[in-house]
C-alpha cells in the first residue's frame, strides 16, 4: 500500500484546517510500520481516510492512496490489481474494509456492541465477506481465532457479552475480529493508550507474533515513541499534518522535533537519587486508610506521610484505588477506616477555623483540563475565587496578585480576561496550577495532571511543577499511571496494586532494587527505549 | 461569533425572529394609534367586514377588531410571559432548595413533586379556574400550579450532574461553600438550557391560554385574549369567517416564530457542548 501526496481539509464553522497536508506513506518497506505524531499531527485522519472513514467535513484535497489486493468488483477472474481507494464508490469500499483492510480502534469499549454476543461480533466480519460460508464453519473459524488471540475456554466464551471481559481481552477479540478475514493491512489506531502498562505489553507481544505468522502488514499509530521503538521496523514521524521524517530506526533523528521527543523519552527514563532533607518536618500522614464500596475494597489499609517540600509520587493502573486515596487525604471523601493527620491534627476532629486552614493548605490539580475550570467563568475570576474565599491579599491588590501568578506559572498575562475555552490543555493545566498556588497552600495534591496533554506539554508542566516545587516550599503527592513519569522528579513513591501499597520507599531503592512480584511485571512491562549512544 | 454565523446561514430563522419582534411591538404600541374601541357595542354594526373606518371589520357585537385583536396578542403575550417566569423562578428555587439541603428533604420535596405531577394538570388547571373565576390573576395561579415540576426537577437533575464536575470540586477545596457554588459555578452553567426552556414554555402558555379560553373557563369579554377572539370568531364562522381566521393567524405565527427561536437557541447554546474544546472538535 502506497499513500501518494494525500492532502484533507476540514471545513468547522467557516474555518478551514488543513489536517493533512501532502503525506507521501509507504508500507512495503517493513512488516510493521509506525506513524508517530502528537494529537492534530494528522495520524489518525490519515489512517480513517485509508478506511474510508472520514467525517462528512472532511475533504480530500489532493492525493491518492494506491492498494493492491484481489479484487473482484468486475466479473473478472480474480487478479491481483492495483486501485486507487479514494476512486472507488463506497459500495466498493465496503467489500475491502474488513477484508482486505480492517482496522482495531483505541476504544474496544466503544467498538463493541453492548448487546450482542462476543461470538457473533467477530462472526459478523466474516458472514459479511463469505455469506455462503455454512454457519458451524464460521463459528469454528471464530473459536480458532479467539484462541490464538489468547482467549481461554473460547468455545464457552463464544456467547459471552462485551461487559464480561476486561479492556485488554476485549481489544484481542477485536484484533481476532481484525484479523478473521487475514487482510493484506491491518491499522492499529492507538490500539493501547487505553489499557495499563501490563495489559499493553501482552498486546503488543500478540501484535507482533501475529504479524510474523501471517503476511498482514500493520499499520501502528501512536504518540508514544516508546512502544515505537519496541514494534515498529519502520517509522514516520508526523507533526501538524505532514510526514517530516521516515527512517527504519527511532533512535537516529534528524529532525529537531524528532530528537526532542526522543529527548524527553530518554529522560523518562532516568531514575533521580533525591533525598529528603532530615530537617523537613512531616506535615501530613495517613494512617490505616480503608474504604469500601459495598463489599469491595477500593482502598485497604495504605498509610503514608508526606514531608515539608517532599514530591511523594503514588503509581497505579486503572482500578488500584489511587484517585479513592486522593479524594481521602484532600478530604472529599471520608475513609471507613483509618485517620488523616495534618501537622499532628486529625482531619475528622479538626476545629472550623482548623478545618478552613486545611482546606486552604491542600489544593488540588485534576486530570481532564477541560472539566476542571468552570466554563462561565473568566480566568481572573477563577484565579481569584480561593483568594477572596480565605481572604489572601486585600481587594485592591487583587488584580496584580493575579498578573503574579500568571507569570509564574509562564502565561501571558493578557490571558486574565479570556474564558477557559479560548486556551489550549496545556494553558489551562497551568491556569489549574496558578489557582491552587493562589492560596498559598502548602499542599499539592496532582491526579494525573498530564495524561490528557501531549508529549512536550507534559514535559512543560511537570518542569514547572517542580520549579514551583523548588522555589516556594510546596509538598507535592502526584499520582500517576505511568512510573516512568514519576521516577525523576519524586522523592519517595508508593506503587498501589488492587487497592493495597505494593511497594513504598525511596524512589531509586524502589526501581533499582524492586521486592514485590508485581512491581517487577510493572518495571518489565514499561516501553524501554534502548540507550545508547 | 457563534451565533452570528448561525444566523449568516439560516435566513428562515431570521425572518421568524425579525417577524415576532415586530409583532410583539405592534401589539405593545398599536393600540395608541388605533381609533377603534374594544369595549363600546354598535349594535347596528355587527359582524361587518374590513373597512376604512375598521380595518379588521368589528365582531359579533360590533367593537372594533384590529383593536381587540391588538389587545388580546397582547394579553396572550403577557399571560405567557408572566407564568413563564413564575414557572422558572418556583422551579429553580425549587431545585436549588433540594439539591442545598439533600437527604431527607430533598427525597421530601420530590415526592412532592410526583404527587403534583401524578394528577391530571390539565383537569386542576380548569377546575381551579372554575372554582377561582375568570381573573387574570387566577388564569395565572391555574397555568403554573402544576408546570414549575418539571423545571425544578431538571435543576435538581443538572445540579446534580455538575456538582460531580472537577471544577466543582475545586471550588469546594477553594473554601466556596455550597449556596456560593450554586449561584457561582451551577447556575451561569445551567443557563442555556433555562433561555430554551424560556422559547419552548412561552408557546406553550400561550396555547393553554387561547385553549381555556376557548372552552370557556379563561378570560370573560370583555376582557380579551386570542383565545377568547378564536372562540367568538368559530361561532360566527359562517357570516364572518375573517373573525376566525386572523386572531388564529397570529396565534399560528407566535407559536411557529418561538418554535424557531428555540430551535436557533438550541443549536447555538447546545447544552452538550458547552464543555467541549477546539481539541476535542479535532479528535
Amino acid at each position: 500500500m502506497q499513500i501518494k501526496n494525500l492532502s484533507i481539509n476540514f471545513s468547522t464553522s467557516g474555518q478551514i484546517i488543513h489536517a493533512v497536508q501532502d503525506v507521501n506513506l509507504n508500507l512495503d518497506h517493513a512488516k510493521i510500520t509506525a506513524i508517530v505524531g502528537e494529537s492534530g499531527s494528522g495520524k489518525s485522519v490519515t489512517a480513517r481516510a485509508i478506511m474510508g472513514l472520514l467525517e462528512k467535513n472532511a475533504i480530500i484535497t489532493s492525493g491518492q492512496i494506491l492498494h493492491d489486493d484481489d479484487f473482484q468488483f468486475n466479473s473478472d477472474a480474480q487478479k491481483t490489481q492495483t486501485v486507487d481507494l479514494l476512486t472507488l464508490s463506497n459500495k466498493q469500499m465496503q467489500k475491502i474494509r474488513g477484508k482486505s483492510i480492517a482496522m482495531v480502534f483505541q476504544d474496544s469499549f466503544a467498538y463493541a456492541d453492548p448487546t450482542m454476543k462476543i461470538g457473533y461480533q467477530v462472526a459478523e466480519s466474516v458472514r459479511a465477506h463469505n455469506p455462503r460460508l455454512p454457519k458451524y464453519e464460521v463459528k469454528e473459524l471464530v473459536i480458532q481465532w479467539l484462541e490464538k488471540v489468547g482467549i481461554k475456554n473460547a468455545r464457552t466464551r463464544y456467547n459471552d457479552y462485551p461487559h464480561q471481559f476486561s479492556g485488554g481481552q476485549l481489544q484481542r477479540i477485536l484484533i481476532a475480529a481484525a484479523l478473521i478475514n487475514s487482510p493484506k493491512v491491518l491499522i492499529c489506531d492507538e490500539p493501547t493508550t487505553a489499557l495499563d502498562v501490563t495489559t499493553q505489553k501482552v498486546i503488543l507481544e500478540l501484535l507482533k507474533e501475529l504479524s510474523s505468522q501471517t503476511d498482514t502488514k500493520i499499520l501502528f499509530i501512536t504518540h508514544d515513541i516508546a512502544v515505537v521503538a519496541n514494534i515498529a521496523d519502520y517509522v514516520f514521524v508526523m507533526q501538524n499534518g505532514r510526514v517530516i521524517e521516515e527512517s527504519r530506526s527511532i533512535y537516529n533523528p534528524k529532525e529537531a522535533y524528532t530528537q526532542q521527543l526522543l529527548q524527553i523519552a530518554l529522560n523518562k527514563q532516568k531514575i533521580n537519587t533525591l533525598q529528603i532533607q532530615e530537617q523537613n518536618s512531616q506535615i501530613l500522614t495517613a494512617t490505616g486508610i480503608s474504604v469500601q464500596y459495598g463489599k469491595k475494597h477500593a482502598v485497604k489499609n495504605v498509610s503514608l506521610s508526606l514531608h515539608e517540600n517532599e514530591v511523594l509520587g503514588i503509581v497505579g493502573e486503572s482500578g488500584s484505588g489511587k484517585t479513592t486515596l486522593i479524594k481521602v487525604i484532600s478530604g472529599i471523601l471520608y475513609a471507613q477506616k483509618g485517620d488523616v493527620n495534618y501537622h499532628g491534627v486529625s482531619v475528622a476532629k479538626m476545629s472550623k477555623s482548623q478545618k478552613a486552614r486545611f482546606r486552604q493548605n491542600v489544593q488540588m490539580i485534576f486530570q481532564n483540563p477541560n472539566h476542571s475550570l468552570d466554563p462561565r467563568m473568566k480566568i481572573e475570576d477563577i484565579i481569584l475565587e480561593g483568594v477572596v474565599n480565605y481572604n489572601v491579599v486585600e481587594k485592591n491588590a487583587q488584580t496584580q496578585y493575579v498578573k503574579e501568578l500568571l507569570q509564574k506559572v509562564h502565561l501571558d498575562e493578557k490571558l486574565a480576561t479570556r474564558y477557559p475555552h479560548e486556551l489550549s490543555g496545556g494553558q489551562k493545566q497551568r491556569v489549574s496550577i496558578a489557582r491552587a498556588l493562589a492560596t498559598q497552600c502548602e499542599i499539592l495534591l496532582c491526579d494525573e495532571p498530564t495524561s490528557a496533554l501531549d508529549v512536550q506539554t507534559e514535559f512543560q508542566i511537570l518542569n514547572l511543577l517542580r520549579e514551583i516545587q523548588q522555589e516556594t516550599n510546596l509538598s507535592i503527592i502526584f499520582i500517576t499511571h505511568d512510573i516512568n513519569l514519576i521516577t525523576q522528579y519524586a522523592h519517595n513513591i508508593i506503587v498501589m496494586h488492587n487497592g493495597q501499597i505494593a511497594g513504598y520507599g525511596n524512589t531509586h531503592e524502589i526501581i533499582e532494587n524492586p521486592t514485590d512480584e508485581y512491581i517487577v511485571q510493572l518495571l518489565e512491562s514499561v516501553p524501554k527505549l534502548q540507550v545508547h549512544q | 461569533m457563534k451565533l452570528k454565523h448561525y444566523l449568516r446561514h439560516r435566513r428562515a430563522t431570521v425572518f421568524w425572529i425579525v417577524g415576532f419582534l415586530l409583532l410583539v411591538l405592534t401589539a405593545f404600541i398599536g393600540p395608541f394609534f388605533v381609533h377603534g374601541d374594544s369595549v363600546t357595542i354598535v349594535v347596528d354594526d355587527r359582524n361587518s367586514g374590513p373597512s376604512w373606518q375598521h380595518p379588521f371589520g368589528t365582531d359579533n357585537l360590533g367593537r372594533d377588531l384590529l383593536m381587540r385583536v391588538l389587545l388580546g396578542t397582547q394579553n396572550s403575550l403577557i399571560i405567557a410571559v408572566i407564568a413563564t417566569i413564575i414557572q422558572l423562578v418556583i422551579g429553580i428555587s425549587y431545585g436549588s432548595i433540594m439539591v442545598f439541603f439533600g437527604r431527607r428533604v430533598d427525597s421530601f420535596m420530590m415526592r412532592l413533586i410526583e404527587i403534583i405531577t401524578s394528577l391530571p394538570d390539565l383537569l386542576i388547571t380548569m377546575l381551579l379556574l372554575i372554582w377561582l373565576g375568570n381573573s387574570f390573576g387566577a388564569m395565572l395561579f391555574a397555568l403554573t400550579v402544576t408546570a414549575w415540576c418539571p423545571t425544578a426537577r431538571q435543576v435538581r437533575g443538572l445540579f446534580l450532574k455538575f456538582l460531580n464536575y472537577d471544577f466543582v470540586i475545586a471550588a469546594q477545596m477553594l473554601g466556596s461553600r455550597l449556596p456560593k457554588i450554586i449561584i457561582k459555578h451551577l447556575l451561569p452553567n445551567i443557563m442555556s438550557i433555562i433561555i430554551l426552556d424560556i422559547a419552548i414554555a412561552i408557546p406553550g402558555y400561550i396555547f393553554s391560554e387561547a385553549g381555556l379560553s376557548f372552552l370557556g373557563v379563561g378570560l370573560k369579554s370583555p376582557d380579551t385574549s386570542l383565545g377568547v377572539l378564536i372562540q367568538i370568531g368559530q361561532s360566527n364562522i359562517q357570516i364572518a369567517p375573517h373573525e376566525l381566521l386572523i386572531p388564529g393567524a397570529i396565534l399560528v405565527f407566535i407559536v411557529l416564530a418561538m418554535n424557531f427561536i428555540a430551535d436557533a437557541i438550541r443549536d447555538v447554546y447546545d447544552s452538550r457542548y458547552q464543555f467541549l474544546s477546539k481539541e476535542d472538535y479535532a479528535n
